[in-house]
C-alpha cells in the first residue's frame, strides 16, 4: 500500500437515481431509468424533445432546509446536501480539523444557472418594446448568483477554514476538482479536502444541447449503432479526499487510493471532439503514466460513454489505440441516469468505487447492435460479476478538456 | 521539485479612461489589436483574454507543455444571458448553436486556448474579487510541486448588463485582462526576473472585520517566515469593504509589517482581473522594494500571493 497517495474517505450524492449511495447503486444496478418526460417543456413547441433527468426525490430538501436553503441556489443546495452525505459517510469530525487546513474544492458546468435563468424570464417574458434598464431585477436572485459562492456555502455548512474554490472545467469540472483537491492534500497545504461536481438541469443547456442536434428522442444508447445522442441530468457528487498516511492513522474508512490523473486540452474544437481523440489518448496515457501502472492492471474503464455519435465513436478509437486493440470492459452510467454535466464525472468515480467494493460491473443499458466500426466490450444490458481493483475514469468536456483518473480499491 | 516561479512576461488590458461607476475598454481599440484573427464566435471576455494571453507571449519562446489558468468572477455571463435572452424572447429553436459552447462557464480560456493550441490542462477559478490572484497562486503551486513547467496564469472580466447589476460593491469598477507567463526555476533565473515564492489563502468562513484582519496578518506571517528580518515590503490591498475598513486594515498592516520605507496601497476594482493587475503594477513599479504583497478580501476570503525581486532594478519594465 503506498502511503504517499491522496485517498477518498468518504462519499455523497444527490442525484436523480439516489439521494444516498445505497439507493444509487441500485438504481443503477438494476439499470432503472431515471429520465423521463419533463413537464416544464411539456406545452413548448420549442423543444421537439422533452426528455431530462431531474431529481424528484425531495426529502433531501427538508434536512437543509432549516439551515440554508431559503437564502442560497439551487447548485449550492445540492452541493452542501452531498458534502453533508460525504462528511457523514466518512465518519470524521470536522471540528478537529485545524483552523485553515480544510479545502474545499467543486466542479460546475453552469453554476447557479437557473438564478441567470429566472431573472431573463422576469426581464424578456411576456414583454414588448420595453426598456430592459427600467425592470427591476430581484435582489436576492443577484446576490445568490456568483459561482464562488457555492464552494463557499459548503465550506460555511460544514465550518471550515481553508482554501476554497469553485471551479468550471465544463462535463470534466468533477475530474478537474479532485484534481485540485489531491494537489492541495498531497502538497500539505491542507490535511482534508471536501470535493466534488455539482449541476442543476438548466434551460440554457438543454436549449443549446437540442440546437446542437445532440439530443436523444427517447433513449440513451452508449456505443450501440443506433444511438442518438445525450440526456441532461443533475445532481452531486462529493468525496472526502486525505492523505493516505493520516487516514490510516485516524482510522479512516479507505474506500479508494487517487492513482493518477490525465488531464489534457485538444486544442481543435469547442464542441466536436478530435476525429482521431488525441486528447483523450493524451488524458488516459498520462494518467497511467502519473500512477506508476501497467495497462493490463486496469481491470474497467468507465467511460464518458454520452450517447452521442460523436463522442463514443471518438472515445472507442482512442480506447482502442490505447490499450492496443484491447479495451478492458467498459460502461456508461450515462445510459441509466443521463449526463449530469459538471456532476457526471463525480458519480462515475463514486459509482468505480461502488463496483470495486461489490466485483460487479454496472451495464450500459439500451444496447441492441454493435457499432461495426469498432470493437468493444461494453457490458450491455447487465451487470457482470468481476474483480477490480483498479480502473480508470474518462470525462470529457466541451472546450476540449479531457480528464482521465486511474483509482485502485483497498 | 521546483521552489519558485519566475515570472517572465505579462499582458494586460484595461479602460484608459476611467469614470465614477462602470468601466468599459473601447471595443475599437483590442479589435485593432487583434486584427488577422476571426473573432466570430469569441465573446468579449475572450477577446480580452486572447489579447492580454497574446502580450504576455509576445517575443518569448513558446514552451510545449504550457498550462493555462483564468481566474473570473462572472466569467462568460454576458454570453449566457443573451444565449437564453434569444430563447425565451424568440423561442429555442432561435438560438444560434454555434453560440451554446460559450455559455459554458470554462468556455472563455478555452477559446482562447483553442486558439492559442494549448495542449495541457487549461483550469477556470471562481472565486469572486480574488479569482485572478488565486489562478496565479494555483499556478505558482503547480509549478513549486514539479507537476507544471510554465503556465499563463490571470484573470479578466467583461462588465454586461446583468454584472453590473449583479456588481453590489458599490465602488468604481472597471473590466479588464491580466495575464502573466510563469515559467519553473529549471529554465533558470539568469535574467533575474522576480519571483513569485508563496500563494496563501483562506476562507474563514466569517467576514467580521477583526476576523479578516487576523487571518490576513497570519498569512502574511506565514509567507514571510523564511525571509531576513527587515526586508523592504510593498503592499498592494484590494478588497470589497467600506472605505473605512480598509484603512482600518491599512493601519493593521502597517503596524504588522512596520513603516520602515514600506509602501502600502489600495488598489482599485477589476473584477476577477485584479490581483494580475496588482502583480503587474509591482513589477513595473516596485523594483525598489524587496517583496511585494499582493493581498484580496473578498467577503470571507483572503489571498496573498508573494513576490521577491531578484533584481534590483527600478526600471522593472525594461527587462520585459
Amino acid at each position: 500500500m503506498n502511503n504517499e497517495k491522496a485517498v477518498i474517505v468518504g462519499m455523497g450524492v444527490l442525484s436523480a437515481a439516489g439521494a444516498d449511495l445505497d439507493t444509487f447503486w441500485d438504481t443503477l444496478l438494476n439499470g432503472n431509468i431515471t429520465y423521463r418526460n419533463l413537464k416544464n417543456f411539456d406545452n413548448d413547441e420549442q423543444y421537439r424533445i422533452k426528455i431530462g433527468s431531474v431529481i424528484n426525490d425531495k426529502h433531501w430538501y427538508a434536512e437543509i432546509e432549516k439551515v440554508f436553503c431559503p437564502d442560497i441556489g439551487l447548485a449550492s443546495n445540492y452541493a452542501v446536501y452531498a458534502s453533508l452525505q460525504a462528511v457523514k459517510n466518512a465518519g470524521i469530525d470536522l471540528e478537529s480539523v485545524p483552523q485553515g487546513r480544510a479545502a474545499v474544492v467543486i466542479g460546475t458546468t453552469m453554476g447557479e444557472i437557473q438564478l441567470e435563468e429566472a431573472l431573463t424570464t422576469h426581464i424578456y417574458q411576456g414583454r414588448e418594446n420595453f426598456n430592459v434598464n427600467e425592470i427591476e431585477l430581484n435582489k436576492k436572485f443577484l446576490s445568490m448568483y456568483p459561482t464562488n459562492a457555492i464552494a463557499q456555502e459548503v465550506q460555511k455548512a460544514l465550518k471550515l477554514s481553508g482554501p476554497c474554490y469553485t471551479i468550471s472545467s465544463a462535463c470534466a469540472s468533477g475530474n478537474y476538482a479532485f484534481s485540485l483537491a489531491v494537489d492541495l492534500v498531497m502538497s500539505g497545504k491542507v490535511d482534508i479536502a471536501v470535493a466534488g461536481g455539482i449541476d442543476v438541469f438548466s434551460r440554457v443547456a438543454f436549449t443549446g444541447f437540442q440546437r446542437l442536434l445532440a439530443l436523444t428522442p427517447d433513449y440513451c444508447r452508449p456505443f450501440d449503432k443506433n444511438r442518438k445522442g445525450l440526456v441532461v441530468g443533475e445532481g452531486g457528487g462529493m468525496i472526502v479526499v486525505k492523505r493516505m498516511r493520516d487516514a490510516l492513522a485516524d482510522k479512516n474508512p479507505i474506500l479508494g487510493i487517487f492513482l493518477g490523473f490525465g488531464l489534457s486540452s485538444e486544442r481543435y474544437h469547442m464542441t466536436s471532439p478530435h476525429p482521431d481523440g488525441d486528447g483523450a489518448i493524451r488524458a488516459m496515457e498520462g494518467a497511467v503514466k502519473e500512477a506508476g501502472i501497467s495497462l493490463k492492471d486496469i481491470d474497467y474503464v468507465s467511460a464518458h460513454g454520452t450517447g452521442t455519435p460523436a463522442n463514443d465513436k471518438m472515445e472507442s478509437l482512442a480506447l482502442l489505440k490505447v490499450f492496443d486493440s484491447k479495451t478492458p470492459p467498459l460502461s456508461s452510467i450515462k445510459s441509466i441516469m443521463g449526463h449530469a454535466m459538471g456532476a457526471a464525472s463525480a458519480f462515475e468515480l463514486i459509482a468505480c468505487i461502488q463496483m470495486m467494493q461489490k466485483n460487479i460491473i454496472l451495464p450500459t443499458i439500451n444496447y441492441s447492435e454493435p457499432d461495426p466500426l469498432y470493437d468493444v466490450d461494453c457490458v450491455p444490458n447487465k451487470a457482470r460479476k468481476a474483480e477490480m481493483n483498479c480502473v480508470l475514469s474518462n470525462s470529457f468536456a466541451f472546450g476540449g478538456q479531457m480528464s482521465s483518473v486511474i483509482i485502485s480499491g483497498r | 521539485m521546483f521552489n519558485n516561479a519566475v515570472i517572465s512576461g505579462y499582458g494586460f488590458i484595461k479602460p484608459s479612461d476611467k469614470n465614477n461607476g462602470f468601466n468599459i475598454i473601447n471595443e475599437e481599440y483590442y479589435e485593432e489589436l487583434l486584427k488577422g484573427i476571426s473573432l466570430k464566435y469569441i465573446d468579449k471576455i475572450g477577446r480580452l483574454i486572447l489579447l492580454a494571453i497574446k502580450l504576455a507571449l509576445k517575443g518569448k519562446e513558446r514552451y510545449e507543455d504550457i498550462n493555462l489558468i483564468l481566474g473570473t468572477e462572472y466569467g462568460p455571463l454576458s454570453s449566457i444571458h443573451s444565449f437564453d435572452s434569444v430563447a425565451v424572447r424568440n423561442g429555442a429553436l432561435s438560438v444560434n448553436p454555434s453560440l451554446f459552447p460559450n455559455t459554458v462557464l470554462n468556455s472563455p480560456i478555452c477559446l482562447a486556448g483553442i486558439h492559442e493550441r494549448v495542449k495541457e490542462s487549461m483550469d477556470t477559478i471562481y472565486t469572486g474579487l480574488n479569482s485572478g490572484l488565486d489562478a496565479i497562486g494555483i499556478a505558482w503551486l503547480r509549478i513549486s510541486s514539479g507537476k507544471s513547467n510554465s503556465v499563463i496564469a490571470g484573470g479578466a472580466d467583461d462588465l454586461g448588463f446583468l454584472q453590473q447589476k449583479l456588481y453590489q460593491r458599490g465602488k468604481n469598477v472597471s473590466e479588464a485582462s491580466a495575464f502573466l507567463l510563469l515559467k519553473g526555476s529549471e529554465y533558470g533565473n539568469e535574467e533575474k526576473l522576480p519571483e513569485i515564492f508563496g500563494y496563501e489563502t483562506t476562507c474563514f468562513y466569517r467576514s467580521d472585520l477583526n476576523v479578516i484582519i487576523d487571518g490576513m496578518k497570519q498569512l502574511i506571517s506565514q509567507l514571510l517566515k523564511n525571509n531576513r528580518a527587515r526586508p523592504k515590503i510593498y503592499v498592494s490591498i484590494c478588497s470589497d469593504r467600506t472605505k473605512e475598513d480598509e484603512e482600518e486594515i491599512v493601519e493593521a498592516v502597517r503596524i504588522y509589517v512596520g513603516t520602515n520605507k514600506n509602501e502600502i496601497l489600495l488598489y482599485d476594482d477589476y473584477l476577477g482581473a485584479t490581483g494580475a493587475l496588482q502583480t503587474i503594477d509591482f513589477l513595473q513599479y516596485g523594483g525598489e522594494f524587496e517583496i511585494g504583497l499582493v493581498c484580496n478580501i473578498g467577503g470571507d476570503r483572503v489571498s496573498v500571493l508573494a513576490i521577491k525581486n531578484v533584481s534590483k532594478s527600478k526600471h522593472r519594465q525594461a527587462i520585459f
